[in-house]
């Protein structure tokens, strides 16, 4: 069809760095699952989404789970969007698809979804990190050939709760047909304050100790 | 064949190879019929196998909806100072459609229609035609058809049977080109989650909007990733297309399909030309030349066209990337089939002549 050479030619650089680097594209959407929070509400609107990989082992990432600033400091981020995109505003859900044109180092390694409550990364009171162990939670290279099945993940594919938990399952549907959608339930950051306290409390343990 | 083995059936309904036109009295038909893709499950495959991926060739068209003749055009906008057509008739509410110009050097050329004017007789294609390379468009004759839409192919409410699911990752997929070497995924999607998305066919990050009209490109492979054991039989009715086709083969992987309802042989399929700037470049190996990928059912095999006879002795001509010696000509992209064409970087796009692989009677 000549309606695609349009399109080529304007995506004729781009295309070159594709072929010499190929792209990670992933295609993420919640599937027949919600996310919600501590209390089981849906997860709100434009609540903050990030798709990407972190360098450090998931014990590492469960013993650092009220560290928001030390996790970002080792994750790299692959795409980010907002629960509603693609799925009509409708808390708790989205559908995104991302083009890692920029990073093809993804490549190959695992998918870490990292669900937030609100719309900054600095304002969440609650988190979840989430991954799954088939092999499509792994970034895939597009231009593989055969294509990757890695191109469509799903929160409801989600068997590794590196931080959260499972949620209830909810029936969408009637007594009669059900419907039933699972949730996963995210995990309380501590307030600054609250954390600080903790943190004030194990020094004073440690002194008490040490004075006896 | 893998999934992709196409059945003909042609109902031979009244040949016209060239359309009469009276004063907007159109009497025209096509050869119709049918052929059978089948879309291959996961039964069969090693164990732990979740999905099989079907390269689909769409081998029949719609039916010529109107063929008339070329009287002027300039840039993108084309006259049939005969026709009689209404405005927005071959777009918008009506479905997509495409024009193929059908006579003259650069017949097979096909375009998008993207604006249909009825008092002045014009329709609007989506690139200039006559930049494009066809200064002598005016005089020559043209088809117009509807585009092959998801809907179409596969049932609105999805009569193919492809498993359904809230999501992508759950439910087969379609694969639909985008044109520069990846896709876009569709799915057919059976439950109203999140509330009021909706059921039907959805873009794997768009659950909410209707995407059973995307159009599908009758040059283009349509690839189905099926995640369920047994395998489907997908009927597709319509009708012969005449004539070579010009596919336009970018620099990337081109996933295109054969889109005749016969099967092609790679020495006649025009692919290699002798010239790298009309075909596909040839090479002492898979690794510098242009490769043709066609599934099989050991999976994909890749193909090139070796043009040295070394090491000697090996010959030239059509050579699989595994076997340097053994003339592989006679290798079919069968009816039914989509294939790859990996056109290497930095080999600029060319412009592929695909013959009409039957005679005519």
């Amino acid at each position: 069809m000549k309606g695609r050479k349009t399109i080529a030619v304007l995506t004729a650089c781009l295309a070159v760095a594709v072929t010499s680097a190929n792209a990670a594209k992933v295609e993420w959407s919640t599937g027949l699952a919600g996310a919600v929070q501590v209390d089981d509400s849906f997860v709100p609107d434009n609540s903050l989404l990030r798709l990407g990989v972190f360098d450090i082992t998931d014990l590492e990432i469960q013993a650092n789970k009220l560290d928001i600033a030390y996790l970002d400091v080792h994750f790299t981020l692959f795409a980010e969007g907002g629960v509603g995109d693609g799925a009509g505003d409708a808390a708790g859900f989205w559908a995104i698809s991302s083009i890692g044109l920029a990073n093809p180092s993804f490549v190959g390694k695992p998918i870490y979804l990292w669900v937030f409550n609100t719309s900054t990364l600095g304002s969440a009171t609650e988190h979840g990190i989430f991954s799954a162990t088939p092999a499509s939670w792994v970034f895939p290279d597009d231009l593989a050939l055969p294509p990757s099945d890695s191109t469509a993940i799903e929160l409801a594919q989600v068997d590794q709760f590196v931080v959260g938990s499972v949620g209830p399952t909810l029936n969408f549907g009637t007594d009669a047909a059900p419907v039933f959608v699972a949730t996963y339930r995210l995990s309380a950051i501590p307030e600054p304050t609250t954390a600080l306290l903790v943190g004030m409390g194990l020094v004073g343990a440690l002194a008490a100790r040490r004075r006896k | 064949m893998n999934g992709r083995t196409g059945i003909l059936g042609i109902a031979l309904a009244g040949i016209s190879f060239f359309p009469h036109n009276s004063y907007g009295v159109d009497v025209y038909s096509d050869p119709a019929g049918f052929i059978t893709l089948t879309i291959a499950g996961t039964n069969g495959s090693p164990p732990g196998t979740t999905s099989k991926l079907s390269y689909l060739g769409l081998g029949m068209t719609q039916f010529v909806v109107k063929p008339g003749r070329v009287t002027s055009a300039v840039t993108n906008e084309l006259v049939d100072a005969n026709a009689a057509w209404a405005t927005d008739q071959f777009n918008g509410a009506n479905g997509p459609h495409f024009i193929e110009i059908t006579s003259g050097s650069f017949a097979g050329t096909i375009d998008d229609i993207v604006k249909t004017v009825g008092s002045t007789k014009k329709i609007y294609t989506a690139n200039n035609l006559v930049s494009l390379g066809l200064p002598n468009i005016v005089n020559q004759t043209y088809r117009i058809r509807k585009h092959w839409t998801i809907a179409g192919v596969f049932g609105a409410a999805n009569a193919a049977g492809l498993a359904g699911g809230a999501g992508a990752a759950s439910a087969d997929n379609i694969l639909v080109p985008d044109g520069s070497g990846g896709f876009t995924t569709f799915f057919y999607k059976n439950v109203n989650i999140p509330p009021g998305s909706g059921i039907g066919w959805r873009k794997s990050d768009n659950l909410t909007l209707d995407a059973s009209v995307t159009k599908l490109y009758i040059d283009q492979s349509v690839l189905v990733r099926r995640k369920q054991a047994s395998s489907i039989a997908l009927k597709l009715v319509g009708s012969v297309k005449f004539g070579q086709t010009i596919v336009p083969v970018e620099t990337s992987n081109n996933f295109v399909g054969n889109v005749y309802p016969a099967s092609v042989t790679l020495s006649n399929s025009g692919l290699y030309t002798a010239s790298s700037t009309t075909g596909v470049a040839p090479g002492a190996g898979a690794a510098s030349a242009d490769t043709v990928l066609i599934d099989t059912p050991s999976g994909l095999q890749t193909f090139f066209f070796k043009n040295v006879n070394i090491p000697p002795g090996s010959g030239t001509g059509w050579r699989r990337s595994d076997d340097l010696v053994t003339d592989r000509g006679s290798t079919l992209i069968p009816l039914g089939a989509g294939f790859i064409i990996q056109r290497k970087s930095p080999r600029p796009a060319f412009d592929w002549k695909s013959p009409q692989p039957f005679v005519n009677n």
